[in-house]
């Protein structure tokens, strides 16, 4: 018995090794085509003679991200930016709760408003970025506001639908021990739709980016939208690219933190 | 009531379709039009009274009013076309290329390792941000709203076509390979029609998407298209003008959806 737990044991130990190893060979293989990557970008832009006002190549780009970063409008366009969507998405996550838990367990609410959620969700809502700008001028409000209609839909149906497949039996179970609507609410209902919450908050972190952007497009005093299109329309295209990394950069660290959240607090689901 | 005069009552509704049966059973036919109309009529009077701003929050009735302005332009119908037919030319481009790809990725599993991180990292990246790059590249036309809308939808096809592709059963696959039948047998009767319900849901969110690339690109510059409208007339302080051209935008975006929706209908009308 000692002796098949111990070959148990090393060949465990072994299995645990060759995965390892396995990841840091494929992480090196990533890392290889990676580098690849950007070696044929180099060469191509070099050999091929392009531009860099129409693409510019990896060192053009690198050093206007140094440069951009070290900017003194830098910190401050990228925190106006990062808030804005930031604002936008919590908001939309309150409201977007309250309003998910109030749909999914009243019926006649939840039918009633049915036809607006899906027309309003099929529309495209970025379009609304002018009115808003002409609504609460050219400050952050704006773009939070938008930020926040383009996340909210997303966030909502969610939740309505987390609401919505909760087991009729366990609330049947509930009631029978005499919980009250209350208590069915906050112990049942709303810890069971967490996981879809958070399904709705991954895909719509991204949007209230968006949101954010556009809003800064459409006017705006400071953020990266706005920096993006200055840029864009002075031709300084490394500086434009520089920007999308930083751009690209802000999304993922977000999406992160909404992943993170989502196994704090929904951690029994997988 | 005993259960059996429960269960009476309720088959009797559910037979005799009474206006108040109707009502009970669905009562949103009743409800939301009501909504609708109240949420309509306080907005109304709020801005007639002066209560909001009627300079910044137009009231409805001016709008609609604008709106049937914009109607009787013929100038109107050139703009709706220009921004339809970026969204279209955007969307079939990249449904061409993300369905490619998605074949490409899904038949071979080192391909589909190696691109897969690539992949991810473009569909957290806001796309709208590649306005200035695709207007650096092609100009003032029409060329940069269709590569923004193809851009912007293209993610939306490709997940969707891998997940339709990876749900084909491994077995049906090995039973089309021990009938013999060929690649392209295999493609033609098996993987695409299978994986065509998730496709079409792919191509619905996709459609929405486009449209929005090229608006949005219009919003940047333009020369014509219903973002550009919708930009010049809050720069003129048409506000009436301006709500009407983005209630425009979204009866189009609605009207775009419904063609995809249909035609999704007719194509796996052999699903249940």
């Amino acid at each position: 018995m000692t002796a098949t737990a111990a070959t148990n044991d090393r060949s465990r130990a072994r299995g645990v090794l060759s995965a390892a190893a396995r990841g840091t060979g494929t992480m090196l293989c990533h890392g290889l085509v990676f580098a690849a990557l950007i070696g044929l970008w180099a060469w191509a832009t070099r050999a091929g003679g392009v531009r860099s006002v129409v693409v510019p190549g990896p060192g053009d780009v690198f050093s206007a991200l140094r440069d951009v970063v070290q900017a003194r409008w830098f910190a401050e366009a990228l925190l106006t930016t990062t808030t804005e969507a930031a604002l936008g998405l919590t908001l939309a996550a309150a409201v977007g709760v309250g309003a998910g838990l109030a749909i999914g367990s009243f019926v006649v609410a939840g039918r009633a408003v049915q036809p607006f959620i899906v027309a309003l969700q099929v529309m495209p809502s970025v379009v609304l970025a002018p009115i808003f700008f002409v609504w609460l001028g050219s400050g952050m409000a704006a773009k939070v506001l938008l930020a926040f209609v383009i996340s909210f839909f997303v966030v909502l149906v969610n939740v309505v639908e987390g609401v919505r497949q909760v087991p009729v039996n366990s609330i049947m179970l509930m009631r029978s021990l005499d919980a009250s609507r209350w208590r069915i609410l906050t112990t049942l209902t709303f810890p069971s739709m967490l996981p879809f919450l958070f399904a709705g908050l991954r895909t719509s972190v991204t949007l209230a980016l968006v949101g954010a952007l556009v809003g800064e497009f459409v006017g705006a005093r400071a953020g990266l939208g706005m920096k993006l299109l200055e840029f864009g329309f002075a031709l300084k295209t490394p500086e434009v690219w520089a920007l999308l990394v930083v751009i690209g950069a802000t999304g993922l660290v977000l999406y992160g933190l909404v992943a993170l959240l989502d196994r704090r607090f929904a951690w029994w689901q997988a | 009531m005993t259960a059996t005069a429960l269960k009476g009552s309720l088959a009797e509704s559910a037979q005799l379709p009474t206006r108040r049966g109707l009502l009970r059973r669905r009562p949103e036919l009743f409800v939301s039009p009501v909504l609708f109309v109240v949420a309509i009529g306080v907005w109304e009077a709020a801005t007639t009274s002066e209560l909001l701003p009627s300079l910044v929050f137009s009231p409805p009735s001016d709008i609609a009013s604008a709106f049937v302005r914009l109607l009787g332009e013929s100038w109107f119908y050139e703009d709706v076309w220009v921004t339809t037919y970026e969204t279209l030319v955007g969307f079939g481009l990249a449904t061409v290329t993300a369905m490619v790809l998605a074949v490409a990725v899904t038949r071979s599993p080192l391909v589909r390792r190696f691109a897969l991180p690539y992949i991810v990292f473009f569909q957290v990246l806001p796309k709208v941000v590649l306005a200035p790059v695709f207007i650096a590249w092609l100009g003032f036309g029409l060329g940069p709203k269709i590569l923004l809308a193809a851009a912007i939808s293209f993610f939306a096809v490709l997940s969707n076509t891998i997940k339709g592709i990876e749900q084909v059963p491994e077995n049906a696959v090995r039973l089309m390979r021990s009938l013999d039948a060929s690649s392209t047998q295999t493609y033609r009767m098996l993987v695409f029609p299978s994986a065509l319900p998730y496709v079409l849901a792919g191509l619905r969110a996709a459609m929405t998407l486009s449209l929005i690339g090229a608006v949005v690109a219009e919003f940047v510059t333009a020369r014509r298209g219903m973002g550009r409208l919708v930009t010049t007339f809050s720069a003129n302080f048409q506000r009436e003008e301006m709500w009407a051209a983005t209630i425009a935008i979204g009866i189009l975006g609605l009207l775009l959806y419904g063609s995809i929706a249909v035609l999704g209908r007719l194509l796996v009308r052999w699903r249940p």
